[in-house]
């Protein structure tokens, strides 16, 4: 077999890499393009758009080109823009208007809205409505919902219903009475948020278990005896985001849906109190105080600043605060990926060339990508080539270089094709980051006094290595290896992620992600038990050991924090055990830092708080080694279930947030706020726990500023309780 | 209860065994289960048949009759005290045949042009049902987008769609409080209309055949058995609705229509339509099929309800209701309609046809209700 790279080449439209890579390279998506798409737009079609991310009224909002690019599937498309789809702010006589009435309810000056952005979210639980049966939620936006269900003009896409609409909608499948039994699939299908007929279809919440069901039961689900008034003070903006079919298997457009989310909440929340306040109600001073709770993420990118939806969010809040508006908290899950092998540091020396193996797995339907990231903050030229060169080798087979890399000015992107006996089986695209354009929004100062940086990435795509077609765009499978060689003149750290690989279609098992392969990185020690971050309990001399350090590998699981929670913009939450508080061995790891930067694979402790790449806390997703996962609400109202992850402990948080928010606590921001609560909880392990299982700084990594017990919904979860609990 | 599975098929042997043989066998033990079950295979006053059983009878009886003259002996004259019509002195598997024997002789299954099958009871037709006009070249693409849809629950489901595939009846006891100890004749009855259903939907399912979704499209692929049985109508949609219609007339007195009119379909209903649904999260049928066994099974346990609250001989006004699907606006089962709780409840509702029967006849049947009545009253 003979593997040729093909010269570098400019990405046509200057696509995002992932897209082209969907579109052009031999991905697995079926994706066309409106307009002038002369096909007739059918069930299962999906279409690239360019729907601006853009803040209204405010012109200064810098568009991200890259994340207007999004995949919208042709059912929630709206079709009466002719393929010029611009979101627009909320039609104000829509919106609800605060005042009691039939299917409306009164919404109080002191509410806080509980922004819930996730897949599968059931509308009409008790825990989300009043004591009347009237609902608590204020707007339900279903981003992939059939448009046709609504037929509003002022959205890009899907289906959006206010609280008066799911009223009538509750009445409706409840036979008139508001307090009778809801026909919740039928309901769900009317709102847009159950569908099982097209191939785009929306299935979770027929399930026994969704994620958004067990989600929005932690951030927002109340009895009516709850304490702090919670059940009538937080009114819930939902946003029921489109599965991982729609995201691409990778999250390509993860960032983009996320984006969209974000504003719609805020502009809703926005929308409302401008109409109460028109109208002469009592409404706060700058806004509903908001909360949002992001439970997604994806492996690879650049985990700091620079990462787009970080700038983005960044951006948007900035400017939130310009013109003062209300504050809004996002809280996220640190990340579930501690364990998958997906995360490596390589530091070559001037001129060396360091390997890395990379597997890919045999019968995997989808493919595989690896980022890399590097800096190079010596060179200033406007025009630079980048000083880590990439070469590859096929499972059995020599290296084969691509070309020398191409001079890039900032922004942008050239790939290469990798052919095997004439066909593609792998991109290669680098792209000189554009740190320029996030950076509008930061005062004068702030950007003249920044430091400039060079900073690159690499993405490595390879095909499938099974395909239904029979196509021979297949990578084989096994080891290849990756080589980095450095011709800059001092040694550059490289940070190689493996990107998240999910199923296309509901419980399917054909998408086998890829992982660092090094010979020297241990799953589990030698009595057999899970090698973790960090050894738990503390071992005879107090201490916690860093496992990482110990190994010589540069296969960490430090580093393996989702990429779009690395920053400083959100809360990011880690996982742990209820029982005895070890840290969750499937939650995500910080990168570690030395002196604020990366220490790459001589980890050491973090700087505290600011440390963004660490967590910034932790919440039980575990009650006990027998008993994984925790205990929320399922899909038909009433039913409760387990499951297990970093998102459930970001739900969490979100609802602390929400109760100091109540409490008028909180005010500093949602990361000192939770960190307050994660050392407050942690001084009282201090007091009352076991020695062995109390704090240290060494954690940082995996459980940020501590471990906060969960906040008490119900009853309390377990008969025993630890030092975690509250 | 292990006998009736052994002759009379896997539907029925599973259900009555997995009600039946659960509580019966678990409380009352060797004993009763001897004279209670026994007689089929011949198990024994005190246990089971077996060689060594057999052996031990033989060398008793060599021991202790002595020689036997026949001449000599004055035969007994034995009563017939226990036999009665409450059929208590027959095994379960007897008293069902009796029962599903005299149900089903006053029901009939005739075929009717190409199309169109109808069940009758007596001479009067209570329930026509037509194969769907779209069943044709791509006509039921809807539908079998709505296979692919459910098909996402499979995981979800896979302990119902396996335990239902022969036992049905232990998942409205979830619901209803029922067992042998308690409610057997509630029991009784539960399985001589699940036997007769079977009976009477094969027929109804061999003059309407259709393929199963399978036969359609590779990409089907059920995750269990695929019936050698025609897919139209459901035999468990037939089977959960006649079963339904039933206990719950005998646990509230309400008829179907009545029930379809509560502000929503009560829980056996319900269960009814989840034992349906389970089929085409399986694989092995569409929704349309379950619509038309769900108005099969609720005619036949209407029916079946009216036969035995009415005396023999006296008049009988039979309801009636049909399913004969098109693509039409006004059709009762448009192509892309999903067998819904909404559409049960909009449309399972037979009304009172014009016909009187009066040669309707079922008094062990009827005794047999009385009693399943009384234990709910």
């Amino acid at each position: 077999m003979t593997y040729r790279w093909t010269k570098w080449k400019r990405v046509k439209n200057d696509l995002d890499p992932y897209i082209d890579w969907s579109l052009k390279g031999p991905g697995e998506d079926r994706i066309g393009f409106l307009p002038g798409d002369p096909t007739v737009p059918r069930d299962g079609d999906y279409y690239l758009q360019t729907i601006p991310q853009q803040i209204f009224g405010d012109d200064r909002w810098i568009v991200f080109e890259e994340l207007d690019q999004i995949v919208v599937p042709k059912v929630a498309l709206n079709p009466t823009t002719g393929g010029e789809v611009i979101p627009k702010p909320p039609v104000k006589s829509e919106l609800p208007s605060g005042k009691s009435g039939t299917n409306s309810t009164k919404i109080r000056k002191d509410t806080i809205i509980a922004g819930v952005v996730d897949v599968g979210m059931p509308l009409g639980h008790r825990r989300l409505r009043f004591a009347d049966g009237k609902t608590r939620v204020l707007s339900a936006w279903q981003m992939v919902g059939d448009w046709d269900l609504k037929k509003q003009d002022k959205i890009p896409f899907g289906c959006e219903f206010y609280e008066d609409e799911i009223n009538k909608k509750l009445r409706d499948f409840s036979d008139g009475n508001l307090l009778g039994r809801l026909e919740e699939n039928a309901f769900h299908q009317a709102l847009g948020v159950l569908d099982f007929s097209r191939i785009s279809r929306q299935t979770s919440v027929a399930n026994r278990a969704s994620h958004g069901a067990h989600v929005l039961d932690m951030v927002a689900g109340a009895s009516l005896d709850d304490a702090d008034e919670f059940s009538e003070r937080v009114r819930v903006i939902a946003v029921n985001a489109p599965s991982s079919a729609i995201f691409g298997a990778s999250g390509t457009y993860l960032d983009s849906y996320m984006l969209h989310a974000i504003q719609r909440i805020a502009d809703v929340s926005d929308g409302i109190w401008t109409k109460m306040s028109k109208a002469g109600e009592e409404v706060p001073r700058k806004g509903f105080p908001i909360v949002i709770n992001l439970s997604f993420g994806k492996h690879a990118g650049s985990k700091d600043t620079l990462d787009r939806f970080a700038a983005a969010i960044k951006q948007f809040q900035d400017l939130r605060k310009k013109t003062g508006k209300s504050r809004i908290d996002i809280v996220m899950p640190t990340g579930n990926d501690n364990l998958a092998q997906c995360n490596a540091f390589l530091k070559p020396k001037r001129r060396e060339t360091l390997p890395l193996n990379w597997r890919m797995q045999p019968q995997d339907q989808s493919s595989n990508f690896t980022e890399i990231w590097f800096e190079d903050d010596k060179q200033k030229a406007k025009k630079q080539r980048p000083a880590i060169e990439l070469s590859l080798a096929p499972p059995g087979g020599p290296p084969v270089s691509p070309p020398a890399p191409p001079r890039l000015r900032p922004g942008w992107t050239r790939f290469s094709k990798l052919e095997r006996n004439g066909t593609v089986v792998g991109h290669l695209y680098i792209s000189r980051v554009n740190e320029k354009r996030r950076t509008r929004s930061e005062p004068r100062k702030a950007r003249k006094s920044r430091k400039a940086q060079l900073r690159y990435r690499y993405i490595l795509c390879l095909t499938p290595t099974f395909r239904l077609d029979g196509s021979p765009s297949v990578a084989q499978s096994g080891l290849w290896e990756i080589s980095l060689k450095n011709s800059a003149k001092k040694r550059i750290q490289a940070v190689l992620s493996v990107q998240t690989d999910q199923g296309l279609s509901p419980n399917r098992t054909i998408n086998r992600r890829s992982y660092f392969d090094d010979p020297f990185y241990l799953t589990h020690a030698s009595d057999g038990r899970l090698l973790e971050s960090y050894s738990y309990p503390k071992d005879k001399n107090g201490k916690f050991q860093n496992l990482d350090i110990l190994a010589n590998t540069p296969v960490r699981r430090h580093g393996t924090m989702n990429a779009t929670a690395a920053h400083k913009a959100v809360a990011r939450v880690g996982g742990y055990r209820a029982s005895d508080g070890r840290p969750a061995f499937y939650s995500s790891t910080g990168r570690g830092r030395t002196n604020g930067a990366d220490s790459g694979t001589e980890v050491k402790p973090s700087g505290g708080k600011n440390s963004a790449r660490a967590p910034t806390a932790a919440l039980p997703t575990d009650d006990g080694h027998a008993h994984g996962g925790i205990l929320s609400g399922g899909s038909v109202d009433g039913s409760r279930v387990v499951m297990r992850g970093t998102s459930f402990a970001s739900s969490q948080a979100a609802r602390l947030m929400i109760s100091e928010r109540l409490a008028g606590r909180g005010k500093r921001g949602v990361r000192s706020a939770i960190w307050k609560l994660a050392q407050a909880a942690e001084r009282r392990v201090e007091t009352n726990g076991p020695q062995e299982l109390t704090y240290d700084v060494e954690l940082i990594e995996v459980i940020g500023g501590g471990r906060i017990p969960a906040p008490q919904q119900r009853k309390p979860r377990r008969v025993q309780r630890s030092p975690f609990d509250g | 209860m292990t006998l009736i599975g052994g002759t009379h098929g896997g539907t029925h042997g599973g259900t009555h065994g997995g009600t039946h043989g659960g509580t019966h066998g678990g409380t009352h033990g060797g004993t009763h289960g001897g004279t209670h079950g026994g007689t089929h295979g011949g198990t024994h006053a005190g246990g089971g048949a077996s060689p060594l059983m057999s052996s031990a009878l033989m060398v008793q009886q060599d021991a202790i009759t002595g020689f036997w003259d026949v001449d000599q002996v004055n035969l007994q004259t034995p009563g017939n005290s226990g036999v009665s019509d409450d059929l208590k002195y027959l095994s379960d598997f007897r008293r069902q045949q009796i029962l599903m024997g005299e149900l089903c002789a006053n029901f009939g299954v005739e075929k009717r042009g190409r199309r169109s099958v109808y069940l009758k009871l007596r001479d009067t037709d209570i329930c026509k049902i037509k194969k769907p006009t779209y069943a044709r070249g791509n006509g039921l693409r809807p539908q079998m987008a709505l296979v692919r849809g459910y098909s996402d629950l499979r995981s979800d489901r896979i302990p119902e769609i396996y335990r239902q595939m022969d036992d049905i009846i232990s998942f409205y006891e979830a619901a209803v409080h029922m067992n042998l100890n308690r409610r057997e004749a509630t029991l009784h009855v539960l399985s001589a209309v699940h036997s007769a259903a079977i009976t009477l939907e094969m027929q109804v399912k061999h003059y309407a055949w259709m393929p199963r979704p399978s036969e359609y499209a590779q990409q089907v692929q059920p995750i269990i058995p695929t019936p050698d049985h025609s897919s139209y109508p459901s035999g468990h949609a037939t089977e959960a609705f006649a079963v339904a219609t039933v206990l719950h007339r005998l646990t509230t007195g309400q008829t179907l229509s009545n029930a379809m009119q509560e502000p929503s379909p009560p829980m056996v209903f319900r269960i009814a339509h989840r034992i349906a649904l389970n089929r085409t999260v399986a694989g092995v049928h569409f929704p349309v099929d379950s619509a038309a066994g769900a108005v099969l099974g609720g005619v036949l346990g209407e029916a079946i309800g009216d036969l035995a609250e009415t005396a023999s001989g006296a008049a009988l006004t039979p309801k009636t209701l049909d399913f004969a699907p098109t693509r039409g606006r006004r059709s009762v089962f448009k192509p892309d309609q999903d067998f819904d709780l909404p559409w049960i409840a909009l449309r399972l509702r037979p009304v009172a046809g014009g016909h009187r029967v009066r040669d309707h006849h079922a008094p062990l049947f009827s005794e047999l209700w009385d009693a399943a009545k009384d234990e709910w009253s």
